[in-house]
Order: structure tokens, then sequence, then C-alpha cells
């Protein structure tokens, strides 16, 4: 298992530089100049430009610049950003929690949404409950996330006046301040819940129909313990996969609820970091994303061979 | 992946919008001479207000330098804004916002009417100029403290003007300083101390030109928010320990940047105006107007000055928020590239200025929230002259006038502009409808900001459509914009005789002589027509009925925020 892990770690050290590379390569053959933001659009002071260049290191050669960056990048030190003048590093922490505090509940009430009503659609297939939920998965999945979100605070903020409407409130104590999570939470959630209800429903339905479950009736096990303890627990598994799939979208995926509840994360961060040609931050944003979902990833991999006693490091590796 | 398109869509939208706003006001030059013979023999004009900082009432509290008129005292105060400002350094400040939150922590030198833009006392008490109008000598308030107790001398001024004239300075506002006597020797690096500058004692200030520039109060020292030698001496002025903690002179203290979140503020109490009416304040980024609209109606928010404009009448009919529409401080225009084959003939800018029925435009399209303009500088500015106004709507004119220039049968032209602003994509489709009308096709070309603004910088446009500098708070801005090779000047417009009077308007020392060359000027871009001049930018505030005391002016929207209150 450690081999395998190590293996795994070293493979993320080729794909980092690739993605560095062509990121870099990206940025820098878009249009628009970052030193432009330095200056009064009216007044583009060519002397300044000149000078800001050579203060952010953009009058050396490109493949010097790259080396440069990289040189630095090894030791996870991404240099400053050019609209903050602070260390890039220190940005993304800064943003790191809030991004993460949103999907990380977004994802764990869909989950508590979606596999007890995945269940009962799979078991009552036909039924009431069944055809609820698939019209409300089919609404959850084709309503875009920023009229679901604006809908959400006409009502909830503006109507009835329950719930905040803007930030994080983070000058707030600890009970109140969750109040801020309730809205972009729910919103986010929305289309992770129809899409693990789906799955759970077509996964259920299948190990519904295994040999083993026939056994396990067969048997004379009460049906609760067949459900929970040979159907659930193998129609979860694919589950697994299911959410790992979640994970980039923990970059690009919140940037629009981010933006309506004004939330600080770091979808916004690398957005506006793309409009205004901050490279510094563009570059450090793709390799820490992408390092955390290469790890995130390595740990569904491992989860996945705890879980599921017919997967093997030894038939990964092949 | 439409997913991401549609993010990546609105994303753009909003920062797009953010980006457009941020044009106004930055570093809006201007001048205003006063009648500068006539304050070399009185005091600056202004100054009897300025000595007298007594309870003048909070609205229209337009020249009572620094005295604060509380009704109540202490609460807190919530401002929106799409657009977070990339720092809020008085040295290195570059967008609106920027500018806008360093005069709540900063003060000016001197400020200027909101409604003449005539220069009135701020730190300067007064001032004198020589009857040359080359030397400058400012006398300066003695009540002033740095936010960590240090009083504010002569010496910090002199500091700070030095620190933007020295070799290494890469902040936006070298170009104002420059006329200073002595500056390129700084700027060079050969020295770091610019000669013309003078401090004769703690509270005295002396400044000496190397030639008149008659703005040299409004464009230039208004624009400098002195900073504390003590602290920032020998500091990297954009990392330095100073940057992280901006002590400055102002109503109130910065706090706290949560990046991408709020920026915190809190009263400073011993604020030489008296103390401000709030106990803090929040600036809070809502990338997203229409979220921002429903923080204001929700009360999560007590004002914005970038509320969505077309909500506006509905707004303005519940009642359940203040709007003020302020004059406005900016006008939209079409931008002729004056290279290309069509546009470089006089009369294919004409034709197209008359086949644009502007009053339809606004009226119909934009719901009535702003007007056609009509002339090339804010009709508040002192300069402007009614008579010179824009061509108006003419269809049958138009067609004369291209048929003239040898194109009865019309062209295509690309009309560039960056996406994601609501006017300018409404313009652009009503552009090309009615241009199509006297045959002219128009092809929208429409980027990202950064593309746009590189492409009208590069010269790489037909027509482009964006603001254009409205002469606020003085007229020596349209220098940058029509000067033959100007960095400002990307139509490529050249005329000898405006250039001579940009000149004239930049030395002469009377209001007269300025008013005169700066008329003759309008007259000519009127005649000449480079730009279009169109419609002018809305430009409301929007607060709720808590927040009282508030008098946006437009240039400064948050105008004296040490009178904002909140009703009890």
């Amino acid at each position: 298992m450690s081999r395998y892990i190590i293996r795994r770690l070293l493979m993320m050290a080729p794909l980092l530089l690739g993605v560095s590379l062509i990121v870099f390569l990206l940025i820098h053959s878009a249009p628009g100049d970052p030193t432009a933001f330095f200056v009064p659009e009216s007044e583009p002071d060519p002397q300044v430009r000149a000078a800001v260049a050579h203060d952010l290191g953009l009058d050396q050669p490109l493949p010097m610049q790259y080396v440069l960056w990289l040189r630095k990048a090894v030791t996870l030190d991404f240099g400053q950003s050019f609209r903050y003048q602070q260390p890039v590093m220190g940005l993304i922490m800064e943003r790191i929690p809030a991004t993460f505090q949103l999907q990380g509940f977004a994802i764990l009430l869909a989950l508590c949404l979606a596999i007890p009503v995945g269940l009962l659609s799979a078991l009552r297939s036909g039924s009431i409950v069944d055809r609820m939920a698939t019209v409300t998965t089919l609404f959850g999945l084709s309503m875009p996330e920023f009229w679901s979100a604006l809908m959400l605070l006409m009502i909830f903020s503006l109507t009835l006046g329950w719930l905040p409407s803007t930030g994080m409130g983070q000058d707030k104590p600890f009970p109140e301040r969750m109040l801020h999570y309730v809205l972009p939470v729910t919103v986010l959630a929305l289309t992770y819940v129809a899409w693990y209800t789906r799955f759970v429903k077509t996964s259920m339905l299948e190990v519904v129909r295994q040999e083993y479950m026939t056994t396990a009736r067969a048997k004379g096990l009460a049906s609760q313990t067949i459900v929970v303890r040979h159907g659930l627990k193998n129609a979860l598994i694919p589950l697994i996969t299911i959410v790992g799939l979640s994970l980039p979208r923990i970059l690009g995926g919140s940037i629009i609820i981010e933006s309506i509840f004004a939330w600080p994360g770091i979808g916004r961060l690398g957005l506006e970091a793309v409009l205004k040609r901050d490279y510094p931050v563009i570059m450090g944003l793709t390799i820490v994303t992408t390092i955390v979902i290469l790890v995130l990833s390595l740990v569904i991999d491992i989860v996945y061979v705890m879980v599921d006693p017919r997967i093997t490091f030894d038939s990964v590796r092949e | 992946m439409r997913k991401w398109i549609a993010c990546l869509a609105l994303l753009v939208i909003l920062v797009v919008v953010g980006a457009c706003g941020g044009q106004s006001a930055p570093a809006p030059s201007a001048n205003q001479a006063s009648d500068a013979s006539k304050a070399a023999s009185a005091p600056a004009p202004g100054s009897s207000q300025a000595t007298a900082p007594t309870q003048a009432p909070a609205a229209g509290a337009a020249a009572k330098p620094g005295g604060t008129n509380c009704p109540t005292v202490g609460g807190f105060a919530v401002t929106g804004t799409n657009a977070e400002a990339a720092n809020i350094n008085p040295l290195l400040r570059v967008d609106t916002d920027g500018d806008f939150l360093t005069d709540w922590v900063f003060d000016r030198v001197l400020d200027v009417d909101p409604k003449t833009f005539e220069p009135i006392p701020w730190l300067a008490e007064s001032w004198d100029i020589s009857k040359d109008g080359l030397v400058y000598t400012f006398k300066l308030r003695k009540d002033v403290k740095w936010h960590d107790g240090q009083p504010f001398t002569a010496k910090d001024v002199a500091f700070t003007l030095n620190t933007i004239l020295a070799k290494d300075y890469t902040g936006p506002f070298r170009s104002r300083f420059n006329m200073i006597a002595g500056a390129q020797d700084a700027i060079d690096g050969k020295t770091k101390e610019v000669s013309g500058i003078k401090v004769l004692d703690d509270y005295t200030i002396q400044i000496t030109l190397a030639k008149p520039t008659a703005s040299f109060l409004v464009t230039s020292m208004r624009e400098l928010k002195p900073v504390p030698q003590h602290l920032v001496q020998g500091q990297d002025i954009a990392k330095g320990e100073w940057a992280q903690k901006l002590i400055g002179t102002g109503p109130f203290k910065f706090k706290e940047w949560k990046k991408g979140d709020s920026w915190t503020f809190e009263a400073n109490k011993d604020y030489w105006g008296g103390r401000p009416c709030l106990d803090g304040l929040r600036h809070q980024v809502i990338p997203d107007l229409n979220a921002m609209l429903v923080a204001l109606e929700a009360g999560d928010i007590d004002t914005s000055i970038v509320p969505p404009v077309t909500e506006i009448p509905r707004l303005k009919a519940e009642k359940k928020l203040t709007v003020i529409e302020l004059p406005p401080s900016s006008i939209e225009s079409v931008q002729f590239n004056l290279d290309n084959q069509y546009t470089k003939d006089v009369r294919v800018r004409q034709a197209i200025a008359m086949a644009l029925d502007m009053k339809a435009f606004t009226n119909d399209v934009l719901k009535g929230v702003t007007q056609p303009a009509d002339s090339v500088v804010a009709p508040t500015l002192w300069t402007y002259d009614k008579s010179q106004a824009m061509p108006t709507y003419d269809v049958e004119k138009a067609k004369k006038l291209l048929a003239d220039a040898g194109y009865p049968n019309g062209f295509t032209l690309k009309w560039s502009t960056n996406s994601g602003n609501l006017f300018r994509e409404q313009f652009t489709t009503f552009a090309q409808a009615q241009l199509g009308k006297i045959g002219i096709k128009i092809e929208p070309v429409m980027n990202e900001w950064p593309i746009f603004l590189k492409s009208v910088q590069d010269g790489k446009f037909e027509i482009a459509t964006q603001a254009t500098a409205s002469g606020l708070p003085d007229p020596d801005s349209l220098y940058q914009v029509y000067k033959t090779g100007a960095p400002g000047n990307y139509y490529k417009f050249s005329n000898p005789q405006v250039d001579k009077l940009l000149d004239e308007g930049r030395a002469a020392t009377t209001v007269e002589d300025r008013k005169k060359a700066y008329q003759q000027i309008q007259k000519i871009l009127v005649d000449e027509l480079p730009n279009f001049y169109a419609y002018y930018r809305p430009n409301p505030v929007v607060t709720n009925l808590k927040l009282k005391g508030i008098t946006p002016n437009p240039i400064q929207p948050y105008y004296h925020i040490q009178n904002w209150y909140k009703e009890k």
C-alpha cells in the first residue's frame, strides 16, 4: 500500500509540471497587459508602465520568467500577487477555508438527503415518493445556480427576512454566523442532491437484482437487514466515485455562488486574477488546486480499496 | 462545459461592470485655477469657509472643511461595492474604489467645491500664489494629528511629494507633480530632495513650479494625500509595515482588510474636524449587482454607489430606499479611430452622430435613467458652454453627408466595446439598428475589459464606445486625451490649434483666459468630432432610509463621510 501511495505521489510531479507549463503559456498568450492596471487608464504613462513591468519581472524573456517562477514554486513560493502586492500562498490560504467549508457542507447536506431519497425511490419504484423525487431532481439539475440563488435570496432574505443575504458573517459570533451558510450551501447542494439521488437510485436498483440479495432473502433475513447490510452498503460503493468526481468543482463550480453571496472563496480569487491578469495568482491557484484534487482523488482510491474487498492495490496498479 | 461558459460569462460581466465603474474617478485630472492674481493678494477662495469649521447643516455641506455635525453619535454603516480596490494606499491607489476609500483614512491637502470645482482648503488652510504663477505657498492646519498621535507637519507633505518623485516610485501620480522645479533630477535619481519643494516652517510649505500650471491646485495638490514621514521613511511603500497599517490623518482609522470580502474602519475620535458620527464602517464587496440590490433592500448593507441602474425607476417609485441621482461625472462616447479610411472623414463622423437618436436610446432603452450628452464636458463644469452642442438626430442630413463623403451605399465598420457592460451592449445593438438605416453595417466586437482596453490603447479599433474624460474636476484633463501624441489620445487626434489652446489653458493665470481657451477647444472638438459624446453615464446612489447625512457629489460619492449618521 505504501509503495502504491509513493508511486502515485511521484507521478504527481510530471503532471504538475505539465499543468504549470500549459497554464503559463495560456495566460501569457491571452491578450491584455497586467501593467494596464497600475496606471489610470486615461493616462497610461509609458514610463511608469515600463517601470512596473520591470518591477513585476515582466521585462524578462518568457522562458526565463517560467524558469524563475519554477525555481521558487518548487518550494511552494509562488511569488507576489501583482494586484495585491502580497505573497500568493498567503492569499490562497486565506481564501481556501471559505470555499472548502461551503463545498464540504454542501456535499454533506447533499449526501444526507440523497441516500435516503435515492433508496426509497429504488425500493418503491413508481410510487409517489419516486415520482416526486424524479421531478424534484430533474428540477434541481435544470435550474441554473444563479437563478435558484437569486430566487432563494428574494424569498428568504428579502420577503421573509429570515436569513442574511450577503457575506460570510465573519464579524458575527458563532451560532449567528452559521445563518450566513444556509442559503449558499443550499443552492450548491441542490445540484449535488439531484445528481447523487439519481445515482443512488440506479445503483440500488442494480444491487437489488443481484443474486446475493436473493440468497439473503432465501435465508429468511429481515428485509431491513437485507436492504441496509447487503443492499445499501454495496450500492454506495460507486457513490464514492461520484463524490470524487465532484472534487474538481471545488474550484470551478462555486464561482457563481461565491459571486452572488459575496463569499470570499478561491473561485472568485481565481476569476478576478484572470480578469486582472494577475499571473502569479493564476499560476499559484492552478498548482494548489491541482495538488488538492490529486491528493483527494488518491484518498478516494484508497478508501475504495478499503471499502470494496474486490479491489486491491495490485489490481489498481495494473 | 456549458456550465463553465455560463459561469465565466456571468463573472466576466460582473467584473467588467466593475472595471468600467473604475474609469471615471481614480485620477481625474483637472485644475481650476482660482483667479491666480486675485489669490496672490487675498487669501485663497473658500478660505473664509475654511477657518470656521462650525455646525453647518449636514446636507449640502459643500464648503465646510472638516467640522462634523452629528444629530446622533454611534452606530455602524455598511457600504456595498462590486469591485474590490486593489489597494487603499494613497501613494499607489489606481481605481475608483481605492480613491474613495483613501479619503476615509487620509486627508487631501485641498479639495474642490463640489458645485463650482474651485479649490477649497482642507489640510492646507490657505495658500498664496506668486504673480507669475510659479511659487505656491501653503499654510497648513496646526491641529492635525496622525492616527498614532504624532503631529502632522509640512515635512510630511514634502516627504510625500519627494516619495512620488523618487526614481523607484511605481505608482500612478508622478505625472501630476513633474512640473515642480527640479522634479526631473529626482526622477532621474540625481537627488532625493526636489529643489522646488521647501519646508519654510513646521506648518508652511513652498512649492516652486518649473512652468506655470493653472491646474496645479486641483489636478495635482488635490490628489496629494500626505503620508506620515516618521512611519514611511525607509520602508517599501507597497509592502512595508506602514502599508499594512495605513496610518493616516483622516476621519476613520483603517482596521482590517479581509480580501475578497470587506474593509473595516473605525472612527478616529481625535479627528481634527471633530469626531465622526458613526463608530465604524464596513465596505462590503458584493460582485453581483442583483444580489447587491437584495442586500440593500433587506437592510444587510446601508448604501451603494453601484446599484443596478435599470432598477432605479422601480426603486424611486417604491420609496423604500433613498435614491439620489447625481449630476454626471463621465460621458459615454463613440470614439472614432482617425486612422481608419472611413472615419478619418469628418463627414462620416458627423453622419454617424446624426444617425443616432440618442433621445430614443436614453428614454426607451435606458428607461429615462439618463440623458443624451450635449457637450464635450460635464454640464456642471465651469467651462461648459451650451451653445457648443453635439450634433442632433437628423437621418436625412446624415444620409446626405455620407453621400457627400462618397459613400452613398455605406460600408462596414467594427464597433468595439467591453462585454458585460449593460449600457454599452445595449448601445451597440441600438447603434447597429440605427446606423443600418443610413447604410452603415456595424460588426460588434465585444471583449472582456483588459482585451478591449488593450485594443483601444494599441489603436486597433475602428469605433470604440466607452467613457471619455468629462473635464471634471478640471478641464486640463482634456490634455491627456486630445493633445497630439498624448498617452490617452488613442484616436490619433491631432490639431495644432487644439494643441496650442491646451497649452494656453494650462499656462493661463486667470479664470477668464482659461475659460476662453477651453471653450475654443470645445468648439473645435464639436466641429471635428473625434469623439461623439453620446449620453451621460447615470450616477445614482441608493441608501436605506436609516442612513442620513450623506452628501454625495459627482466626483466624491462618499463625500464627507464623517457626517454620515444612523437615525435612531
